[in-house]
């Protein structure tokens, strides 16, 4: 693909995100509940692909605005406007080349989304020279298995056993 | 310091003594070079055990090279809760023993790391988008499980024709050689050294594969759930950043080296659903996060 390519692809893709930011839509019929669990009251039923406002999450909930009213659905229940398949044209290049997203990726991975990167680039990683003092540093932050127990008890938190599906107890 | 001075540094950090170095014997080493050679080339092809020691070198190795590239956010009081939380979580797994090391980076694109043998990274940017201590809980618990699943390890095996990753699977070889009465090899500080060249090499960019993304997920969802807490916090996170905007998103490593968000909850419905629904009313601890991840800066 050539330079250009890249870029006009992603200028499209770019004006369509700009559209879709922070909306969703559901992805089935689903109930809108006054809070955010399963025994809340149901305020309206929702067919699928009604567009949403997002405001805010709790745990597996998500609050909307959907036909004039406000209340929470499952967030497996919304479908996200895929904003992040863009990139801003200024990073396309320099992304598309840092990720090594050109032509010798599969497709499965070449639709990963990709951004631009602020922050971390492959150069800051190319020259970087390994930091002994700031690992000594980190691996001054461990803490013991009791101090984290005892944290954990402070906060409520109880261990349960739960299988990992499929693989019985471990 | 100079690469090499900063090197022999971390070889003695990472390094219980080993015997010194027998005397060589060029007959030997040349024989020894080609069953290295011989042991890589399986290597590459079946799945090779590396043993716990191998693996906590090689991530300190990539840690320091990490931490070259990248600082440590300055506030230690968040540095020490984002342990508590992380050593907590590991300690509901079957490695619990591994050093586990958490540190918070001070970087503010949306990113989580994990490394061989127990260390595990995220941005600043990530946690000051997170909610609460069930939020970060279903980060690390992702981290944990890619660290329990050695699917770095995995990744770096199976880059064949990559030369950092081959590098690593020859100084295993040779430590399996010298294990059986070849010459001792100071397999420590080689692996140590091979993990820096792996971030030089671009090991961060590199996407782990799909599948281990979602094993990561799943896993994590259970390890929070074990943990005590609403394991349906990775969910949170995930339709966080199903949500954010080109440039909110700033710039992320973790965003691209992973499936989308969109992606990834469908599958931990299809997956996970049953124990999402049932642990979801244990603590989420917002208070108590506020408290820690308030912006100190
Ligand atoms: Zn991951």
């Amino acid at each position: 693909m050539t330079p250009q390519r890249v870029i006009l692809g992603l200028v499209v893709l770019l004006a369509a995100a700009r559209v879709a930011a922070q909306e969703a839509t559901t992805n089935r019929p689903t109930e809108l509940r006054e809070r955010p669990a399963a025994q809340s009251s149901p305020l309206a039923t929702l067919p699928a692909r009604t567009p949403v406002k997002l405001l805010g999450r709790e745990g597996g909930w998500s609050q909307v605005d959907a036909r004039e009213q406000r209340g929470w659905l499952p967030t497996f229940h919304l479908r996200f406007a895929a904003v992040l398949e863009t990139s801003s044209p200024s990073s396309a290049l320099s992304v598309t080349s840092m990720l090594g997203m050109g032509s010798r990726q599969s497709p499965e991975t070449s639709k990963v989304a990709t951004l631009g990167v602020r922050g971390l680039t492959r150069d800051q990683f190319q020259s970087a020279s390994p930091d002994t003092a700031a690992l000594r540093q980190l691996q001054s932050y461990r803490v013991p298995l009791a101090e984290a127990e005892a944290f954990a008890q402070e906060g409520g938190l109880m261990a349960v056993p739960v299988p990992v599906p499929g693989r019985g107890k471990s | 310091m100079s690469h090499r001075a900063a090197l022999a540094v971390l070889a003695t950090m990472a390094l219980v003594a080993r015997p010194a170095l027998a005397q060589w014997d060029v007959g030997r080493i040349l024989e020894l070079g080609k069953k290295a050679a011989e042991i890589g080339r399986q290597a590459g092809e079946a799945n090779r055990e590396y043993s716990a020691e191998e693996e906590i070198s090689l991530g300190e190795g990539i840690a320091a090279g990490f931490l070259g590239a990248v600082r440590l956010h300055p506030d230690e009081r968040l540095q020490r809760y984002v342990n508590r939380v992380g050593r907590w979580l590991a300690s509901q797994t079957e490695r619990s023993e591994l050093p586990w090391t958490f540190g918070v980076i001070d970087n503010d694109a949306i990113n989580a790391f994990a490394m061989p043998g127990g260390t595990v990274l995220v941005s600043h940017g990530l946690v000051r988008r997170l909610g609460n201590e069930s939020e970060l809980a279903g980060v690390l618990a992702h981290e944990i499980a890619h660290v329990l699943q050695r699917h770095q390890l995995a990744a770096i095996q199976s880059a064949a024709g990559w030369g950092a990753a081959a590098n690593v699977t020859r100084i295993v070889a040779e430590e399996q050689i010298s294990r059986r009465g070849g010459v001792a090899v100071d397999v420590k500080a080689s692996l140590a050294s091979a993990g820096v060249d792996l971030v030089r090499d671009g090991l961060f960019l590199r996407p782990l594969d799909r599948r281990m993304e979602h094993e990561a997920d799943l896993l994590g969802v259970i390890i929070s759930a074990r943990a005590g807490y609403d394991p349906n916090g990775l969910v949170a996170v995930l339709s966080m950043l199903a949500q954010l905007k080109p440039e909110d998103a700033g710039a992320s490593l973790t965003l691209s080296t992973h499936p989308s968000a969109s992606e990834r909850l469908a599958e931990l419905e299809k997956t996970v659903s049953a124990a999402l629904e049932r642990y979801g009313a244990q603590p989420r601890l917002d208070a108590r996060f506020r408290g820690a991840a308030s912006d100190t800066r």
